[in-house]
């Protein structure tokens, strides 16, 4: 008790030299992104590093515009990146969630098919890409399919955990106020699995944009990991930054969009976090 | 505060809203063992038989894992006795039902509810109409002193605070029995005492039937009009031992001063700590 009090003591004391400090911080990483691309750009100019494997950021920013503005080539990739992104995603989600549901909640579906789940989980289900492209073609499905295939074990297992995990007072609980199972399930099971849904959901979204990349490698005429690597087929390393950048940009919002929705949907967490720090 | 508190209180949650009386018959209680941990059946319970009149607070005092949250458990109707049986008012306890409810040791609130919706839970799963959840709940949560609170995170709240929640979540429900296991059994000294008080407050306001598990001594004096000592495993009743001390008792100071009180205290302690 005491040792807490005297930290929260040193806590307010410390507060407003430490929210000075957090301003300059915002600043200073400006400072050293601008640092950071000066140095860069300085050394491509002195031809310290070829330019060939290392552009100048100025050529970069210049092949962006190019392809951004004026051969506006980027949009068709973008979108067809996005589409194959966002409906195997999607898909993940609606398949995985509800079947790590089923298994969170039944033992003898638990025992019947985790071994198959985390064994193909275990997979590097790339290797499953001949085989979808045999199956659904080499159009956009089998690139879905990788996708979906990419995040939907994170989901479903992570879905499961937070079902099996359920504090078991809670669901007593529930029971003792005369709740049926159905009531259980929908008004303290579902929420208590809603964190670690978002945390499967998260991790699949990482694992679904690698799937986007490496499904565009193998077998494309189309979106941004073709145009990555037919830039780099081209030696066009500027147009090659561009690609990834976007793949980072992209990986980047949605990592902060899933942010958002955990900060919407579970707010009773973060605002727990927020008076810890 | 307490005073404009109750109307809606005092109208029957489900009908009949008398307190009950409990009669426990013969209950004996073994957990099946495990084959797998090469765990044997544990016996939690052996032969009680246990008589609680209308409105009067028993309270359970035993050692560490005499089964006396079992005991409560099947007065709940959460886990069925292996033999015997629990009565209330003359009908049979099959499973947990509108007329008991339960306070839990560590409260057991949902993190995602607020103070307002966690107390609503227990009117809500019952189905009651969802403008009378919210009302009763507001005066259950004015009764128990968390005005202002309303929607407060259980992560936001303290300890007694939680408690104070859980209590509220029985309370609205108007049950005509309330179980509380070990409630303050979590709590530092001094929000335990103020807990008291306020049991004791709440107590005289409707005198409902309660039975209540501790391992406080004091606790148990202090509180009930009944406190049944417990022998360990396999639980059985030791004494049952009627609290002659004055109510309403909320001034404690006065009470724990008196010899009478040291008296049952002492009596209390030698039936838990001596060999039969």
């Amino acid at each position: 008790m005491a040792q807490t009090a005297s930290l929260e003591l040193q806590r307010t004391k410390a507060a407003p030299r430490l929210r000075g400090l957090a301003e300059n911080t915002r600043l200073l990483g400006a400072l050293m992104l601008v640092l950071i691309l000066a140095v860069w750009e300085a050394v491509t100019q002195l031809k310290l590093i070829d330019p060939l494997i290392l552009p100048a950021p100025s050529a970069i920013a210049g092949a962006a515009v190019k392809v951004f503005f004026q051969t506006r080539e980027i949009y068709p990739h973008l979108w067809v990146s996005f589409q194959e992104g966002v409906l195997g995603f999607v898909l993940a989600v609606i398949i995985g969630v509800p079947l790590g549901l089923v298994l969170g909640r039944s033992r003898l579906f638990r025992s019947l098919f985790e071994p198959y789940v985390m064994a193909l989980y275990s997979t590097p289900q790339v290797a499953f890409f001949p085989l979808l492209i045999i199956a659904l073609g080499i159009g956009l499905w089998s690139k879905v399919a990788l996708v979906f295939f990419g995040a939907v074990f994170s989901i479903l297992i992570n879905t499961q955990a937070g079902v099996i995990n359920t504090d078991r007072r809670m669901v007593e609980m529930a029971r003792s106020f005369t709740a049926s199972e159905l009531t259980i399930f929908r008004k303290v099971i579902l929420p208590a699995s809603v964190p670690f849904i978002i945390a499967g959901m998260r991790l699949g979204l990482g694992r679904a944009l690698i799937m986007v990349f490496v499904a565009e490698l193998f077998s494309a005429t189309e979106g941004i990991g073709y145009m990555i690597v037919r830039a780099g087929a081209l030696f066009d390393t500027p147009k090659l930054f561009v690609g990834v950048l976007v793949m980072t940009l992209a990986g980047v919002l949605l990592s902060e969009g899933m942010k958002r929705l955990e900060r919407r949907l579970v707010p009773w967490l973060s605002i727990r976090e927020e008076e810890a720090s | 505060m307490v005073a404009q508190v109750g109307s809606a209180l005092s109208q029957p949650a489900s009908g009949d809203a008398r307190p009950a009386g409990v009669r426990v018959e013969r209950v004996g209680h073994e957990f099946p063992g495990s084959r797998q941990r090469n765990a044997p059946p544990v016996r939690a319970l052996a032969d009680v038989s246990l008589d609680v009149p209308p409105q009067t607070f028993v309270s359970i005092v035993g050692p560490s894992g005499c089964g006396k949250t079992t005991l409560l458990r099947i007065i709940d109707g959460l886990v069925m006795p292996t033999t015997g049986a629990v009565w209330i008012d003359g009908a049979p306890v099959t499973g947990p039902a509108r007329d008991r409810a339960m306070v839990f040791q560590d409260a057991d609130l949902l993190p995602w509810r607020t103070t307002l919706a966690n107390v609503m839970f227990g009117l809500e799963v019952q189905g009651a109409p969802r403008a009378a959840c919210e009302a009763r709940a507001r005066e259950a949560i004015a009764r128990v002193g968390l005005d202002g609170f309303e929607h407060h995170y259980p992560g936001q709240l303290s300890g007694g605070m939680r408690q104070r929640v859980g209590l509220a979540r029985a309370l609205s429900t108007d049950p005509r029995l309330l179980l509380m296991d070990e409630p303050f059994g979590a709590l530092d000294a001094q929000t335990r005492e103020a807990m008291q008080e306020e049991l004791l407050r709440l107590w005289e306001q409707d005198q409902k039937t309660v039975v209540f598990i501790t391992h406080s001594i004091d606790e148990a004096v202090l509180l009930s009009d009944t406190v049944v000592v417990m022998t360990a495993r396999p639980g059985t009743i030791r004494e049952v031992i009627p609290i002659e001390l004055p109510r309403p008792r909320w001034r404690e100071e006065d009470l724990r001063g008196d010899p009478r009180f040291a008296e049952y205290r002492r009596r209390i302690n030698a039936l838990l700590h001596e060999p039969r």
